[in-house]
């Protein structure tokens, strides 16, 4: 057991390094010279401004320094200058990290909240109102791109009905309120897609118990198929969310970029398209690491999750 | 096998939406009643009007031109990408399956690797260094979905190569050429064939994200996904500027997901009948 | 008649045992361990045993589809396993195989015609209409309606299938067919057809036949003569008729008391085999069937007795016999 969770942290570290190195190796592989894509068109017709940039950013070093230096950088978490501000990276990853990962999990938690009650009533209800209305949901809502929804509920909540602003921001500190105010519209995008998906799965997982013949037999004998679905909540709960969140993953961060660019949410990917936009490698280079580590992590801990729940993963 | 096709349901009702995108998708810069790029500054954000069937945009360019013209850059990333994927991992994927050895851990290592990012930061990465456009999409979706066609193919080439009949074309003497193409290629292709039209679909989604992020095809030629992206800033002046290219998006994809559920219903139910 | 076909010597086969992250051998399954034997030009010869005794792998062997450890397999006085590239792919065309499993050993997306016209294609023999017209006097040949040439393997029954897997190995008249299994996957009233089928063709085109199989009344009723095998090791070589009348080694003696007779009055004791049978990881270090002997000595134990001539033509491992 410890052998197998051992395992995956060392894969875990691996990958990341990897990723690492390849976001490192990008600026290299570039066309044309780093240092002349940083300065620009302008400043970069001088010679003189350019060696001194090719030596700032250590390219006037042999790869292999160039690499070791970078490692021991990076390991350090001293990951350069926005080329942009100069703000230092870490600082920015510090300040709106946070704020990703706040509208990640209030996003993950109300899919929950939303989606296991509504697929176990649709597995209890087999048929019904609910399960038929949870069906085409889920296939009108892979079909949809999610900043689509997101802009249809602006339309709706923002524009028809005025309740909530379209985007902007509040620190919670500052003001509580609207921050929570701010942080609806955008969380309940996000919520809805995921929700869609964890409703079907926990259907799936509930009529798989309740179809099994112990159960039958317990029935049979009297206990209602209530009694037995509070006995198994937490399992039934718990895996398929775990299940969805493994699947989903890459959709959910890809959903989280869109998302914040649609309500201005300061955030990772608001940060990085920025970045993008301006051509600030560096910053370009963190965000990308930063975000890829959590997609493995996450990842990682799913599959671990998975080898504890189910010994024959193992 | 177009007899079945057509007996179901869901591939007509999906065929029957498609078909005509796809039309306008060829045909389109003939339909189009006006220049998709010609600005007028006179005409802006104007709702439904005579001429301008859909309204104009922030730059007074027409809208129903502008979906018009917009399908072919989406539709020519999400196949060429598509292709471009398909291709690439079925040849590692086949490769691997096959020949094992260092190929097999070769092309698995690389898989996991490229399955470390999630698509769309891949995406965001190489646009963010080496710009948009179609061709850097095909080519950046075509790597970031290969994976996916790297593993079906691995797996069902891992199946199909221990059958009998693979180890008689082994013993008649013939060339891995020949086996490959003859005996594993044609018996792998139905699980590819379902993965293309879930491939596609992924592609239109992740093309059209980037696009709304403007940074996917460049504008001035438009997009649904980047027209989407402009007019979100016009919601309040002109609530119909984001609904058409939504509702067109939403629409396309939602009949290639079906055509694609269809495809699997037909394909498989044969599978199992061997 | 007399010149040996196939010469096999002292052919091993251990797959090594995958264990742990770093795939480290933790032993090996000694699947073929030192198996020789003579085929003789247009004899059948028979190669009985359980599952698992290796006779499959061995018949893979020869085929080179796997690679052997050690050993010698001469074939019309080639050695098999140094040929390589172009010259092993010439060498196949007198060296063919009939599968077991009629499901499987056709492509399914193949007609008829392309899989038994494959062996012209792949050695640039016949094309286009002389291939056809081989193709369909094949066909009929092996007892089928040349007109099935466009049909798929999926509408053909099981015996259909391996005649058309007949007909596929004879296309280019080799000189050694491999039976293994070729009916064990058919139904008793289907199997005396294939099998008459075999004799048949074998007349005509004067095949010599290594004929597999776990059936011992099927071994017997095509073979002229008969090895025995038991967990990677020849027990037992013989005529035969000879080996049903007297057969020497324990085992075969086991075998041979287990195959159901006609005569309901023959009396008959059955053999009944104790002991576990070791595994072919961790075989034991003297005899392997000395686990499961009936008349086991110290001996067996201790030392692997050698395959020694006991009478004309009739060979036998067992230390019961080793002290003459």
């Amino acid at each position: 057991m410890a052998r197998f969770l051992v395992g995956k942290l060392l894969v875990m570290v691996l990958q990341v390094f990897v990723v690492a190195t390849i976001v490192f190796s990008l600026v290299r592989l570039m066309p044309g010279d780093p240092a002349v894509l940083v300065l620009g068109t302008e400043r970069g017709a001088d010679p003189a401004a350019v060696a001194e940039m090719r030596h700032r950013l250590g390219l006037d070093q042999p790869v292999f320094k160039q690499f070791a230096a970078w490692i021991g950088d990076f390991v350090r978490f001293d990951w350069g200058e926005s080329i942009f501000d100069g703000t230092k990276v870490t600082d920015y990853m510090a300040q709106r990290l946070p704020n990703t990962i706040e509208l990640a999990v209030v996003s993950i938690v109300l899919a929950a909240l939303i989606g296991v009650p509504l697929g176990m009533v649709a597995a209890v209800r087999r048929g019904g109102f609910v399960d038929m209305l949870l069906s085409s949901i889920a296939a009108l809502g892979i079909s949809f791109p999610v900043y689509v929804l997101g802009t249809f509920l602006i339309l709706l909540f923002s524009f028809k009905l005025g309740w909530l602003p379209a985007s902007g921001f509040a620190s919670f500190s500052d003001d509580p309120a609207k921050h929570i105010e701010r942080l609806v519209l955008p969380a309940f995008t996000l919520a809805l897609g995921l929700a869609a998906a964890i409703a079907r799965m926990t259907r799936s997982s509930i009529l798989e118990v309740l179809n099994k013949e112990f159960v039958l037999t317990l029935r049979a004998k009297g206990v209602s198929s209530a009694g037995v679905l509070i006995r198994h909540v937490f399992r039934n709960a718990v895996i398929p969310v775990v299940t969805i969140i493994g699947l989903q993953l890459g959709n959910l961060i890809g959903g989280t970029v869109l998302i914040e660019y649609l309500f201005n949410w300061p955030g990772m990917s608001t940060l990085l398209v920025k970045a993008i936009s301006n051509r600030d490698y560096p910053l370009i280079q963190g965000c990308i690491v930063v975000m890829s580590t959590f997609f493995i992590v996450i990842n990682m801990l799913v599959n671990m999750l998975y080898g504890l729940l189910d010994p024959r993963v193992r | 096998m177009w007899k079945k096709c057509f007996r179901n349901k869901m591939f007509v009702f999906s065929f029957v939406v498609l078909v005509p995108i796809v039309a306008i998708a060829l045909f389109g810069p003939w339909i189009a009643p006006h220049d998709p790029l010609k600005i007028r500054p006179d005409l802006t954000l104007r709702p439904s009007m005579p001429g301008y069937w859909l309204g104009t945009d922030e730059f007074g360019r027409d809208i129903l031109s502008r979906l018009i013209f917009g399908i072919r850059p989406s539709m020519i990333v999400a196949l060429g990408s598509t292709a471009l994927a398909l291709l690439l991992g079925t040849v590692m994927g086949v490769a691997a399956g096959y020949f094992k050895g260092w190929t097999e851990q070769i092309v698995l290592r690389v898989i996991d690797i490229v399955l470390c990012f999630p698509p769309i930061l891949l995406a965001l990465m190489v646009v963010g260094f080496w710009g948009g456009g179609v061709r850097n999409l095909i080519i950046i979706i075509g790597i970031v979905y290969a994976p996916h066609f790297g593993r079906i193919a691995h797996s069902a080439t891992l199946q199909v190569r221990s059958l009998e009949y693979v180890e008689s074309e082994l013993s008649l003497g013939a060339t891995h050429w020949r086996v490959l193409t003859k005996s594993i290629l044609p018996n792998v292709l139905s699980p590819l064939i379902i993965q293309v039209s879930l491939t596609v679909a992924a592609a239109i989604l992740l093309e059209s994200g980037l696009s709304f992020l403007g940074l996917g095809v460049v504008p001035p030629e438009p997009s649904w996904g980047q027209m989407i992206g402009d007019a979100r800033g016009y919601i309040h002046l002109h609530p119909m500027y984001v609904i058409w290219p939504s509702l067109c998006l939403g629409i396309t994809i939602l009949a290639i997901n079906l055509m694609g559920d269809s495809l699997r219903d037909i394909l498989d139910p044969k599978l199992k009948g061997r | 008649m007399n010149n040996i076909l196939l010469d096999v010597q002292n052919v091993k086969k251990h797959f090594p045992l995958k264990k742990g992250v770093f795939s480290r051998g933790k032993g090996f399954v000694k699947a073929v361990d030192g198996v020789s034997f003579s085929v003789y030009q247009g004899e059948t010869f028979g190669l009985v045993g359980e599952s698992g005794c290796g006779k499959s792998t061995l018949s893979r062997l020869i085929m080179r589809l796997i690679a052997a450890d050690e050993g010698e397999i001469r074939f019309d006085g080639k050695d098999l396993l140094k040929l390589k590239g172009g010259e092993l792919r010439r060498q196949r065309q007198h060296l063919q195989m009939v599968f077991q499993k009629p499901f499987e050993s056709l492509n399914p997306r193949m007609t008829v015609g392309e899989i038994v016209g494959a062996p012209f294609r792949i050695h640039g023999k016949a094309k286009g209409a002389e291939r056809e017209r081989r193709v369909r006097e094949l066909l009929e040949k092996v007892g089928l309606d040349p007109d099935y040439v466009n049909r798929y393997p999926h509408e053909f029954s099981g015996g259909q299938r391996q005649r058309i897997g007949i007909a596929r190995a004879i296309a280019l008249n080799p000189k050694l067919v491999i039976c293994d299994e070729a009916v064990s996957a058919l139904d008793v009233s289907i199997q005396s057809q294939i099998l008459n089928l075999l004799k048949q063709l074998q007349r005509e085109y004067q095949l010599t036949y290594l004929f597999i199989s776990h059936n011992l009344s099927v071994v017997k009723h095509m073979s002229d003569r008969i090895a025995v095998m038991y967990l990677g090791k020849i027990v037992e070589i013989a005529g035969a008729d000879e080996l049903y009348a007297s057969p020497q080694h324990p085992y075969t003696k086991a075998l041979l008391s287990a195959i159901p007779h006609a005569d309901p009055d023959a009396k008959k004791e059955r053999i009944v085999l104790t002991g576990d049978v070791p595994s072919p990881v961790n075989p034991p270090a003297g005899c392997r069937f000395c686990t499961r002997c009936s008349e086991v000595m110290p001996i067996c134990r201790e030392r692997e007795p050698a395959l020694i001539e006991t009478a004309d033509g009739h060979a036998v491992a067992c230390h019961l016999y080793t002290k003459e």
